[in-house]
């Protein structure tokens, strides 16, 4: 199943259907603004978690499900060294596995050997995700319908927009202490909606992109000047 | 005794084809001839996990030197253990016009884990391991590709395998280091890696000047390490290399190297995967 189309889902079936843009938002911008642009990015269920709000729990589930439902987001398993239960054996595909009662790492990372997992006994292993980079991001590639039906989501919670201008902060390169008054602008900016579609439409896009975008909406508006000195003054 | 020396060496998958490619009667459990578990064991000795060297043939040197010294040697495997014969043993020697192979085994005395019945526990238990010590000189390449079986850990492999080669050279009254010298396989490895034929997934690197050591592990195992300061400066030698794992994404096998010239097969590879990872990196040396 597309991946679009599982987060519907999810969302639906666990009554947070008005999260279900700040969701696609928040995976997009995960998978994409990552300053390690490598082919497999991990994804966190805290970071899904830190933008969204829907608890570390929710967020494990939510990327369980894309990963049940599509090969581009990887379960993984990672297991840890019979001779010391904190230190990293190996890890695991949860698509390579062929047999759960014997999983093998065949070299521990800590003793060097060969070691055997039976899911069911072995209570120490970690799950994690990963997601291919170019493809989950093509895949969940927001279309311009998205945005209108997102959009009209966003504005009818004033959270969403805090959600928002969180994710595109993010995506700055800011002092932190020039964070907050930043946001404060850009969520003035945000109710204002125009050219609201092209700061979503970029989510995916890099720093230069979204400052670009950012810095030119400040130049466009009266009454930013905060947004606009900040970016004027970057080298 | 000689399947149960197979299957330590091959994953199940690889050891019950081999009957069939080997065209011999029946399957892999019911073939009793020891002819025949011979030839599979044969297969069976020169793959599976392995640390490997490469040796390039020096220049104005003959090889029909070394050709001419050998005895051709069928080959005879030393199995079971019997106590006190456990010494380095020449199991097979063959050449045809300037290649050469050689297959040598002798056993160690070490701790492995092994699984309690129940499957709950495994315990570290001493035990007398096989261990297997493959050449092979291919001239059209002047290449010659030593593999021997894990022994402990890392570099002091290097320092065995010094021992090792004239123990074997010697009985042919052969100074082996006249005719080849150690290459150095990391820019090889580097150029696999730049083509993303390999993946590195754990580097351990120490900074001599400040004594520090960078160990990065990559947890998630899709993740690549290309990205961090540390392998850019094990790369160009800012750093120096304590081993450095990677993974064969086709091949589907880890490796590590340890050094400029010494990488350990980790995964028991099967025929398939060795050749083609010695195929790698030979065609970049």
């Amino acid at each position: 199943m597309g991946l679009k189309k599982t987060l519907y889902n999810f969302c639906k079936t666990n009554h947070i259907e008005d999260l279900n843009c700040i969701l696609h938002i928040t995976l997009l911008n995960c998978i994409a603004n990552l300053s390690k642009k490598q082919k497999f990015v991990n994804i966190s269920p805290k970071v899904i978690d830190g933008f969204s709000g829907i608890g570390e729990e929710l967020a494990f589930d939510l990327l369980n499900e894309l990963s049940n439902e599509n090969t581009l987001i990887k379960k993984y398993y990672i297991f840890k060294c019979p001779d010391d239960g904190y230190e990293t054996s190996g890890s695991i595909n949860d698509n390579e596995i062929d047999d759960y009662h014997n999983i093998q790492i065949e070299a521990c990372y800590r003793c060097h050997q060969e070691h055997q997992y039976d899911i069911d006994l072995d209570k120490t292993y970690e799950i994690g995700f990963s997601a291919n980079r170019e493809k989950t991001i093509e895949e969940l590639k927001l279309t311009n319908n998205d945005i209108i039906k997102e959009m009209v989501v966003i504005n009818t919670n004033p959270e969403h927009i805090d959600k928002i201008a969180n994710i595109l902060i993010s995506k700055l390169k800011l002092q932190p202490e020039k964070k907050e008054e930043v946001k404060i602008g850009m969520i003035k900016y945000l109710h204002s909606i125009k050219n609201f579609s092209g700061l979503i439409a970029d989510i995916t896009g890099d720093a230069a992109t979204t400052t670009g975008n950012i810095k030119q909406i400040a130049e466009d508006l009266s009454g930013f000047s905060s947004i606009k000195e900040f970016f004027n003054s970057e080298p | 005794m000689y399947k149960t020396e197979i299957s330590k060496r091959l994953n199940k998958a690889d050891y019950t084809r081999l009957p069939r490619l080997l065209e011999l009667q029946g399957t892999f459990d019911n073939i009793t001839s020891i002819e025949d578990s011979k030839k599979m064991l044969q297969i069976a000795d020169i793959n599976g996990s392995k640390y490997m060297e490469i040796y390039k043939l020096k220049e104005d040197v003959d090889i029909s030197n070394i050709i001419q010294e050998l005895n051709a040697l069928s080959y005879h495997p030393n199995l079971p253990y019997i106590e006190g014969q456990g010494a380095l043993t020449i199991t097979k020697v063959y050449f045809h016009q300037s290649d050469f192979e050689i297959l040598a085994d002798f056993y160690t005395f070490d701790e492995v884990w092994i699984k309690s019945d129940d499957g709950r526990n495994q315990t570290l238990t001493p035990l007398h391991q096989r261990r297997v010590l493959h050449i092979k000189y291919n001239h059209n390449r002047q290449k010659l590709i030593l593999t021997i079986d894990p022994i402990g850990d890392g570099v002091k492999i290097s320092e065995d395998i010094l021992r090792y080669i004239p123990e074997i050279f010697n009985q042919y009254n052969i100074i082996f280091f006249e005719y080849f010298e150690l290459a150095t396989i990391d820019n090889a490895i580097y150029t696999m890696i730049d083509n993303e034929v390999l993946r590195p997934t754990r580097l351990k690197s120490t900074d001599e000047g400040s004594n520090r050591v960078y160990d990065t592990l990559a947890q998630n195992p899709n993740d690549s390490l290309t990205d961090e300061v540390t392998f850019t400066d094990t790369r160009q030698n800012t750093l120096n290399i304590n081993r450095m794992r990677l993974k064969h994404d086709e091949l589907n096998i880890s490796v590590e190297l340890f050094s400029d010239d010494l990488l350990k097969v980790w995964s028991r590879a099967n025929m398939e995967q060795n050749d083609g990872l010695k195929e790698n990196i030979i065609q970049l040396l």
